[in-house]
């Protein structure tokens, strides 16, 4: 007996199981998600335990509740996101450092996939009963189950489609809409012409199989990668890159450094924004256009929908934009794009370029289907009634103003959308990013509460006050906007100044000329609709911008 | 730990002028008073041991970091204040090679090619030969080798002033690491353009640098001709009467290593007074060698290891 045996050191925190140890690992990459959805939880249920008052603020910010429960839930797909980029493979997958642990593939799969269905129902059944319970509001099983299935889905994609990140955003879009209708299916029942305990039992098989199907799929698809392949070499790339390798490519020097990082900023981000709107359009809002086509209502209802397709994929897409890379993680801008002589001025000039190149495409994409739409196989019954009124209230001149600003307004405003980020996003600070990111969502919440509670309450005895209010709010936002651009701008180029102070000011001409065309011959309201028109374009956050990338380009 | 003062060329004859250059990220102190000048027309080995703050100083030459104390100047000019004056006339190749794996190597040539007006695209296209690499092969299907070929490639065809290379041969294999060096050579042989390489390969820079500096935990611990640096040092074989059960202290020695009757020595500007030294000790010298780029580096980092070790205590 060997009397001189070392004690043996306890492993550490207890780690003894690769489960346990990956668990942990999951939970220290992730935590604040995990502490963001708690937290936001916890506000809330707070807010509403709070006793006397809980009725009255539940009921005037219900909307702002249910926006962050919406946060909360996107804050766990974050911490159960699990997958990890790698530049140089430019490949964003299931962690390949993984794939030597001595577990096996199942394992390495299910960890996370158990984790994350029982993190989400965890975040659902506690909004459910901490928030809305109380209120009296209640929340089904069903949507909980479609949650989980869902997420298990999501893994599955993330993972399954590493190497084909365009593919995967696309599949993402799709695969969320589909399970939003079916976590919405009780709405639906009394259109669809089978017994309802038919419907349901079906759907639950679906889901099931769908759990199953998610499981087995994103085995399958790490298991593939863990052994070389699925690493965006599959067939289908392979015939692309067969395709591209035959056509003709750009021969010829690029005519200034500025149009070469053109050329680059397209390649890497600016064809998301149109491949996208096209996917949505062929994929989903064609064939829906082509079933509804003898519904009246649903040729309005999806006429609706994509017409602000653009500026909710420019919102989500804007994200990524504005990050130095849209497809890497990491906001440091690269040391390839950092060693150019090209000043951050030009390259933020770049950026803005491309975005409106890329949301110009996006839209000419969207008058094409509509052009082809409407007058095809649309049913124009309801759209004429409108366009008859519209008619008969501002005449055909006016009426053709307001469209074709409308659709300019439109383009402008999706273009604020993608470049509003840039003075954050290009500062390479990532907890500045996510701050900003955070109180975006909550002054949007704050704003939509707000709406709701101002249109519940209003009273036409204080519509003066309101006026007075709304307009030295806004003389104060209008006010305060000019003079930050002052300062952001100032250490600009001054062509540069002068020649972005001149676009806005064309481009805030065009929402002040709507506001104006559209909104009735009231002086008051007048005054509010060109206060309100000078605030979409970005001035001042634009002005920032280079000088947040001169720092993330020299720490 | 004493800062060194090493002698610099003019300021007409420096490509790069660094002076007191103070770097610090968060408590660590990564590049401590560090001065150095690197004569135009030179090849200038940087040397060091992982995390010494090679690519630290590197990254300051090219202005994608500020100095936060002290000056750099390359051509004249602040790297940070006109980066496109300076890195116009600058190839950089960095260690590992971040191109963007999507793009093809002929656009990375025509890429990279709008931004110097210098660019000569008979001698990239000479050099792409060279390398073996096909115009139509995406960066994301070429080797380490390779990338880093194609790396060298967009650095070197617009003949930049000043060739500023990031350990360019960490692990790669041996012949792409002459190739790179051969490229280097042919760099300065032919154009008498300056080059700034660091490395922790002290054969390569052995091979070809006119001049070295060595950091070490962010001091610049030797700086100078290779020539007079290796001249310098001289290592001494000692014979002691009895043998020594540990090592003999001689003050100016940077390493002291042997057993028992036998030990060496090596020195640094100390050969005149060793004999004196060696004969107090009760030992004699019986042999003396030239030492090599790598002795020298052991024994200055050991130095600096143990003055370090002892001002602390």
């Amino acid at each position: 007996m060997n009397t001189n045996a070392q004690p043996v050191a306890p492993s550490l925190f207890g780690m003894r199981s690769p489960l346990v140890a990956l668990s942990w690992e999951i939970w220290r990459r992730g935590q604040w998600f995990a502490v963001g959805a708690l937290g936001l939880l916890g506000l809330c249920a707070v807010l509403n335990l709070s006793g006397a008052g809980r009725a009255y603020v539940f009921t005037n910010f219900e909307p702002f509740y249910w926006l962050l429960m919406i946060c909360s839930i996107f804050l766990v797909f974050g911490f159960l996101h699990y997958a990890e980029f790698n530049q140089k493979k430019n490949w964003h997958g299931f962690p390949y450092r993984l794939f030597t642990l001595p577990v096996p593939t199942w394992m390495l799969v299910a960890c996370p996939m158990v984790l994350g269905v029982v993190c989400v129902e965890l975040i659902y059944f506690g909004w459910a009963r901490l928030v809305f319970a109380p209120a009296g509001r209640h929340a089904g099983f069903w949507p909980a189950a479609v949650l989980g299935v869902g997420l298990m889905c999501y893994q599955t994609i993330v993972w399954a489609l590493g190497g084909f990140r365009m593919t995967r955003i696309i599949t993402l879009a799709l695969a969320g809409m589909l399970f939003m209708n079916l976590a919405s299916l009780q709405f639906f029942l009394p259109y669809i012409p089978w017994p309802a305990r038919q419907v349901w039992c079906a759907s639950i098989l679906a889901l099931t199989g769908t759990a199953i199907g998610a499981f087995v799929c994103g085995c399958h698809f790490v298991e593939r990668q863990r052994r070389g392949g699925g690493r965006g070499r599959g067939w289908l790339k392979t015939q692309v890159g067969r395709i591209t390798d035959v056509l003709p490519r750009r021969t010829r020097p690029f005519d200034s450094p500025a149009a070469a990082q053109f050329w680059f900023e397209w390649r890497r981000a600016g064809m998301l924004l149109p491949v996208c709107t096209v996917a949505a359009l062929v994929l989903l809002f064609a064939p829906v256009s082509w079933l509804t086509r003898h519904d009246a209502g649903a040729t309005l209802l999806t006429l609706g929908w994509a017409l602000v397709l653009p500026l909710i994929l420019a919102g989500v897409i804007g994200k990524g934009f504005a990050k130095p890379d849209l497809w890497s993680p990491d906001l440091a801008l690269p040391p390839f794009l950092a060693v150019r002589p090209l000043t951050s001025e030009e390259m933020v000039v770049t950026k803005l370029k491309v975005a409106a190149l890329s949301i110009t495409m996006a839209w000419l994409a969207l008058l094409v289907f509509l052009a082809l739409w409407l007058p095809l196989w649309a049913n124009l019954a309801q759209l004429k009634d409108l366009w008859n009124s519209g008619l008969a209230l501002r005449g055909v001149a006016s009426l053709g103003a307001i469209l074709f600003l409308l659709v300019v307004t439109a383009t402008l405003l999706t273009w604020t959308l993608v470049v509003s980020n840039l003075w954050v996003a290009l500062s390479g600070n990532k907890r500045w990013f996510v701050v900003h990111g955070i109180l975006g969502t909550a002054i949007l919440g704050i704003e939509i509460s707000a709406i709701v509670f101002w249109v519940k309450h209003f009273n036409w005895k204080y519509a003066e006050q309101y006026v007075s209010g709304l307009g030295w709010a806004l003389v104060l936002a209008v006010v305060s906007k000019l003079w930050l651009a002052v300062f952001t701008w100032r250490r600009n180029s001054p062509n540069r100044a002068l020649q972005y102070v001149i676009f806005w000011a064309c481009a805030s001409g065009c929402f002040v000329a709507l506001g104006l065309l559209v909104c009735p011959n009231l002086f008051w309201l007048k005054h509010l609709v060109i206060l309100a028109a000078l605030l979409p374009v970005p001035l001042a956050r634009l002005g920032l911008a280079p000088l947040s990338l001169e720092k993330n380009r020299r720490r | 730990m004493k800062h060194m003062k090493f002698p610099s060329p003019s300021s007409a004859e420096a490509v790069v002028a660094i002076t007191d250059l103070f770097r610090r990220f968060g408590p660590k102190t990564v590049l401590n008073n560090v001065s150095l000048y690197v004569p135009r027309g030179s090849v200038f080995g940087l040397v060091g041991e992982n995390g010494a703050g090679k690519t630290t100083l590197i990254k300051h030459i090219l202005g994608l970091l500020r100095a936060e104390a002290g000056s750099v100047r390359v051509f004249g000019l602040d790297p940070v204040a006109d980066p496109v004056g300076v890195l116009g006339r600058i190839g950089y190749l960095s260690e590992q090679p971040d191109l963007p794996g999507w793009m093809r190597v002929e656009e990375l040539l025509r890429y990279t090619q709008a931004f110097y007006p210098n660019w000569d695209m008979a001698y990239a296209e000479k050099l792409r030969e060279q390398f073996g690499l096909a115009p139509g092969a995406r960066l994301k299907t070429l080797s380490k080798g390779q990338q880093a070929k194609a790396g060298l490639l967009a650095a070197q065809a617009h003949r930049p002033e000043l060739l500023l290379l990031d350990e360019p041969s960490s692990g790669l294999d041996p012949i792409v690491r002459r190739d790179i060096l051969e490229a280097v050579i042919r760099t300065v042989s032919e154009e008498g353009r300056t080059v700034f390489f660091s490395s922790h390969l002290l054969e390569e820079i052995e091979r070809v640098s006119d001049y070295v500096a060595m950091l070490h935990q962010g001091h610049l611990v030797l700086c100078g001709p290779l020539d007079d640096i290796k001249a310098q040092h001289r290592r001494f074989m000692l014979s002691f009467a009895t043998p020594q059960s540990k090592p003999p202290v001689i003050a100016g020695a940077l390493s002291v290593t042997g057993a028992g009757r036998e030990w060496a020595v090596i020195c640094n500007g100390t050969r005149n007074e060793l004999p004196a030294i060696v004969t107090a000790l009760g030992a004699r010298i019986i042999e003396e060698q030239a030492v090599s780029l790598n002795d020298i580096f052991v024994a200055q980092a050991g130095t600096a290891t143990t003055a370090e070790t002892t001002s602390s205590v």
